[in-house]
C-alpha cells in the first residue's frame, strides 16, 4: 500500500484535474444540438407530406407545415455549419450558434407562438446544449 | 492523431492474455437480439399470410442475419460467463479517484505532480490508467504541445494494456523559467483501440454511463514567483526519461502500489 501522506497528495492533484474535465467538448455538444434539431424536422417533415400529398387541412397551425419544416431543417443545417466552424474557432462558433439559435426560434415564435409550446421540451434540451458548448469554449478560449 | 511505431508494455510485463468472448453481448445485444426476433417472426408469418415476393422475404432474412448476429453475441458472453478475472479497480477503489467516464472500458486520469511549483523547476505528468475489459487495450495519448514545458511537438506514446491491468506513465517535464505566474493547463488527449475485440466488461470494475471514444483532459497547475526574460533551455531533455509502471495484473493476488510509492517518493530529476 501507499502512505497516507501519498495518497492524499494524489487525491488533492486527481481532484483538481478532474473539475477540468469535460466529457464532451463544444464541438461534441454543437454537434449534438444539430442532430437532435435535425430529428425535432420529421413532425413538421410529416405534417407537409400530409398537406401537399393528401391535401389535408393543416391542423390549426398559422404556419405553412412547409415553411415550419424549413426552418427547422435550416436552423440544423446552420448548427451543424457552426460545428464545423468549432474547428477553428470553439468559443466564437458556439457563440454565434447559440445567437443564431435563439434568433431563429425567435422569428419562428413571432410567426406561429404555437410552434414554441409544441416542442418546449426539445428546444429547452438543445438550448442547455448550446450554452454547455459556449460555457466549455469560453473554458477553453480564455487566457491561461 | 499522429499514431508512434512502438507500443509500450508497461514494467513488470503483465502476462495476462485475452479472455472470454470476442464481443461484448452486453444489454444492446440483448435488445437487439429479443426486438429482432419478435420482429422477424411476424414479418415471417405476415408473408407467410399474404404471400412471399422478392423484397419482402430479402428484408426478413437481413432481419434474421442481425437477429442471428446478436443472438450469438449473447450466447457466446453466456458461455464465458465463468473463469473471467476479477478488476483490481486500482483507480477508483484502492487510490480513491474520481473517474466520471471511462474510454472504450479503460479508465484513465491525467494530472501533475507537484502540481503547485516555481518557474524553472522540474514536475512530472501521471498518465493513470486502467483496462476494465477482458481484452487488451492500446491507449494512445496525445500530449501538449505547450512550449513552456518543453514540449515544442505534440509528445505521442501507445501504451499496451494487458485485460484488467493497471499503470501508470510518467513524463518528466520542466518548467520554463520565463512561464508567468498564474494557473496553466496542459492539454492531453487520449484515444483507445481494442485490437483483440471488444470483450467482456470485468466483474469488480465500477460502471459508468459514459464510455466514449475519445477523452480530452486539462492537466492543470500553478506557476509562481516566475523569472520573466529568461532564455527557453532545452528542457524536454534535462527532464529525464519516461517510466510506464504497471501498478495492479490480475493475474496476481492484490496491486502492487510499492512501485508507485517508490516513483512518487523521489522527487522529479534535477528538481
Amino acid at each position: 500500500m501507499i502512505s497516507q501522506e501519498l495518497f492524499h497528495r494524489l487525491r488533492a492533484a486527481q481532484l483538481r484535474s478532474m473539475r477540468e474535465q469535460e466529457i464532451l467538448s463544444g464541438r461534441g455538444w454543437l454537434l449534438i444540438c444539430g442532430l437532435a434539431h435535425i430529428l425535432t424536422a420529421v413532425y413538421p417533415l410529416f405534417l407537409w407530406f400530409n398537406v401537399w400529398m393528401l391535401r389535408s387541412q393543416p391542423l390549426n397551425q398559422r404556419l405553412h407545415p412547409g415553411y415550419n419544416a424549413g426552418l427547422t431543417l435550416l436552423s440544423g443545417a446552420l448548427l451543424l455549419g457552426f460545428w464545423w466552424w468549432a474547428r477553428f474557432a470553439p468559443y466564437r462558433a458556439a457563440l454565434a450558434a447559440m445567437i443564431s439559435y435563439i434568433s431563429i426560434q425567435g422569428v419562428l415564435g413571432f410567426l406561429d407562438p404555437h410552434q414554441l409550446v409544441a416542442s418546449a421540451t426539445i428546444k429547452a434540451l438543445i438550448f442547455i446544449g448550446l450554452i454547455q458548448a459556449v460555457r466549455v469554449g469560453f473554458r477553453r478560449h480564455r487566457p491561461a | 492523431m499522429p499514431v508512434p511505431d512502438t507500443v509500450l508494455s508497461a514494467l513488470p510485463a503483465d502476462p495476462t492474455p485475452d479472455r472470454g468472448p470476442f464481443h461484448r453481448g452486453g444489454p444492446l445485444a440483448a435488445f437487439v437480439a429479443i426486438s429482432g426476433v419478435l420482429a422477424t417472426l411476424g414479418a415471417a408469418l405476415i408473408i407467410h399470410r399474404e404471400g412471399a415476393s422478392t423484397w419482402p422475404v430479402a428484408g426478413v432474412v437481413a432481419l434474421a442475419v442481425v437477429t442471428a448476429w446478436a443472438g450469438w453475441c449473447v450466447l457466446e458472453r453466456w458461455i464465458h460467463r465463468a473463469g473471467l478475472p476479477r478488476s483490481h479497480s486500482v483507480l477508483a477503489g484502492c487510490l480513491g479517484f474520481e473517474l466520471p467516464f471511462t474510454c472504450r472500458d479503460v479508465a484513465a486520469t491525467v494530472f501533475f505532480d507537484p502540481d503547485s511549483l516555481q518557474a524553472g523547476s522540474r514536475t512530472r505528468l501521471l498518465c493513470f490508467v486502467e483496462n476494465h475489459a477482458a481484452r487488451q487495450r492500446v491507449a494512445h495519448f496525445r500530449i501538449g504541445p505547450h512550449r513552456e514545458l518543453g514540449l515544442l511537438e505534440t509528445h505521442t506514446v501507445a501504451l499496451r494494456l494487458a485485460p484488467g491491468q493497471a499503470a501508470v506513465y510518467s513524463l518528466p517535464l520542466a518548467i520554463a523559467p520565463g512561464l508567468r505566474d498564474g494557473e496553466h493547463d496542459l492539454p492531453v488527449c487520449l484515444r483507445v483501440k481494442k485490437p483483440s475485440g471488444t470483450g467482456a466488461r470485468l466483474a469488480g470494475s465500477r460502471r459508468h454511463i459514459f464510455d466514449v471514444r475519445r477523452a480530452r483532459f486539462a492537466a492543470p497547475f500553478t506557476v509562481s514567483r516566475g523569472e520573466p526574460g529568461a532564455p527557453l533551455p532545452d528542457l524536454a531533455r534535462e527532464a529525464g526519461e519516461a517510466r510506464f509502471l504497471t501498478l495492479a495484473s490480475v493475474s496476481e493476488p492484490g496491486p502492487r502500489l510499492e512501485e508507485l510509492e517508490t516513483l512518487l517518493a523521489s522527487r522529479p530529476p534535477h528538481a
